[in-house]
């Protein structure tokens, strides 16, 4: 999996990933690659739970070797010259933006998975099963938590639907906030940046 | 940074600038907190300056050069991202162009018979229906002197907002979004500004090397795409009526935008938009085909609230996004009439 690839993981389990990102994303090419992503996204997941106090004992499921597998130098996922009809700009402003205001300083919404302290991967002993953390809007900082389930792949789309939806309207919002207030010394910086998001610092670990 | 002044210049500029400080500074003393929030509304936008502001929301920093000018009539803008991949964006009027970290430049023109086209700065008339002026002073911003007008929310359906301005300028150096609990859920503040006496065109010429900005206009870009773009991409297949629909309770101060418009916007737009002068928030009224849950979400100073209705055997989905307090959206949600 390529970087971009883990950063877009990172950036859809905290509900900050956009759909044009996601259909990236999800158009897997083969069968290995959508179970390197699987396992890096059950992996993220573990991780901030542990990280939350939240995961009492779970597989000692070592995906390393999945993922090393996986990383494959592949190319890197679009940015090419050709823009195609369903591109957008990175800042699309309505009619009477106010460019101060639009600062389209591409912001994400909220943050990528770069909580500090992220735990290196560990071997941990216990059941073989993963826990399954069902989906809600919750109060916290990304607008959804998403159930990691890869099996159930109609679950997992319905998911990725709210969740693209969620952002849509982030997005959506921000841009009108910038144009609406008409304080041209005052941008809001709340433009999700869809093509150019911030790297996530993956940690050494990770990618073994 | 390549901000070039002449020494000879400098010392004009200096001098200028000295006079301009007292000027304002003579002016100044009899302004109420209104006053000075007028004034930024007026001035600012042909203030000439340049500078780097830091956006901080939801854990979040951002750096951003910038320099603004008015040339015409029109506003000029150059906005560099400081961190990470180096996004510009320059703004001439009603030009908009966008340079991406790969020089690939997009260029936006921003039509204005959208529905912003006519949108006034918010009145303090407006304002004064949600917030109280208060002003504090003298402050300092950037090593500027400063003003810093306070508007305290009436009630408990908003959040508080504080504005620093420049003396000088009435440009705003720091503004910040505060819950009633006293959190900052977003701030914005220049660390450094310095105004600019001598225009010059190159200040908003393209600090990546090598692109040309194009004078051809590219797409159109119009209110109806973009709501449609963002939420086409997320809806099912099937193209749904919308839904006409009311809200049966707006907070004191508020009031729908693009009103203007609102004899074509039809009741059944799936997006309205209300603001109170200084907040925004959007409620979206959609058909739900799936995921039907309730919830709030906050993402930085942005809340989401998502309520389910049913309605002639239909589930419909109401969404509200704003800067605005948990309860607040929830009450908007709920107050949601289908009819």
């Amino acid at each position: 999996m390529s970087q971009k690839q883990n950063e877009s993981l990172s950036a859809l389990m905290d509900g900050e990933l956009d759909e044009m990102s996601l259909h990236r994303l999800l158009k897997g090419d083969d069968a290995a690659e959508q179970a390197a992503m699987r396992a890096t996204w059950s992996r993220y997941h573990l991780a901030r739970d542990t990280m939350k106090g939240d995961v009492d004992q779970f597989a000692g499921v070592d995906i390393s070797a999945a993922v090393s597998a996986a990383l494959v130098d592949d190319a890197p996922l679009s940015q090419s010259s050709v823009v195609s009809a369903t591109r957008k700009p990175w800042w699309k402003p309505v009619a009477g933006l106010s460019v101060a205001a639009s600062v389209a300083f591409a912001v994400v919404i909220g943050a990528h998975f770069t909580q500090d302290g992220l735990q290196p991967e560990q071997q941990l002993a216990g059941k073989t099963e993963i826990k399954i953390v069902t989906p809600e809007i919750t109060k916290q900082k990304g607008p959804t938590m998403l159930a990691e389930n890869p099996v159930n792949g109609a679950q997992q789309q319905e998911l990725q639907q709210a969740q693209q939806r969620l952002n849509s309207y982030l997005k959506q919002h921000a841009q009108d906030s910038a144009i609406g207030q008409g304080r041209t010394a005052m941008p809001f910086a709340r433009v999700v940046n869809f093509e150019t998001q911030e790297p996530v610092q993956v940690p050494a670990t990770i990618n073994k | 940074m390549n901000f070039s002044i002449p020494s000879v210049g400098r010392l004009v500029v200096g001098f200028v600038l000295g006079l301009s400080v007292v000027g304002t500074a003579m002016a100044n003393q009899s302004l109420t907190a209104e006053g000075w929030y007028e004034r930024m509304l007026q001035e600012a936008p042909k203030a000439q300056y340049q500078g780097i502001f830091t956006h901080q929301s939801g854990g979040q920093s951002q750096s951003v050069e910038i320099v603004h000018g008015m040339k015409e009539g029109l506003v000029w803008e150059r906005l560099l991202h400081l961190d990470g991949p180096a996004r510009e964006v320059i703004r001439k009027g009603e030009q908009l162009y966008c340079i991406h970290p790969d020089a690939r430049v997009e260029q936006i023109a921003q039509p204005t018979n959208g529905p912003f086209a006519a949108e006034s700065m918010a009145s303090t008339q407006q304002l004064q229906q949600g917030y109280e002026f208060l002003l504090h002073g003298p402050k300092r911003i950037a090593g500027r002197p400063a003003v810093l007008v306070q508007l305290k929310p009436k009630d408990e359906l908003r959040h508080h907002y504080l504005v620093w301005l420049d003396q000088q300028t009435s440009v705003a150096l720091k503004s910040e979004l505060v819950n009633q609990r006293g959190q900052v859920l977003e701030r914005y503040q220049f660390n450094y500004f310095a105004p600019y006496e001598q225009w010059n065109d190159n200040l908003f010429s393209p600090r990546r090397q090598g692109v040309e900005l194009e004078t051809t206009p590219a797409q159109d870009v119009d209110a109806d795409a973009t709501v449609a773009d963002a939420q086409g991409a997320v809806e099912s297949l099937q193209a749904a009526p919308v839904q006409n629909w009311k809200l049966n309770w707006l907070p004191v101060g508020f009031m729908q935008k693009d009103s203007a418009q609102a004899a074509q916007a039809n009741a059944h737009d799936a997006r309205r938009m209300f603001s109170d002068g200084i907040v925004m928030f959007s409620v979206y009224v959609e058909p739900a085909h799936e995921d039907k849950q309730d919830g709030v979400a906050q993402v930085g100073a942005t809340v989401l609230a998502v309520q389910h209705k049913q309605w002639q055997g239909l589930e419909h989905r109401i969404t509200v996004v704003g800067e605005i307090p948990e309860q607040t959206a929830k009450r908007i949600a709920q107050s949601v009439e289908l009819m």
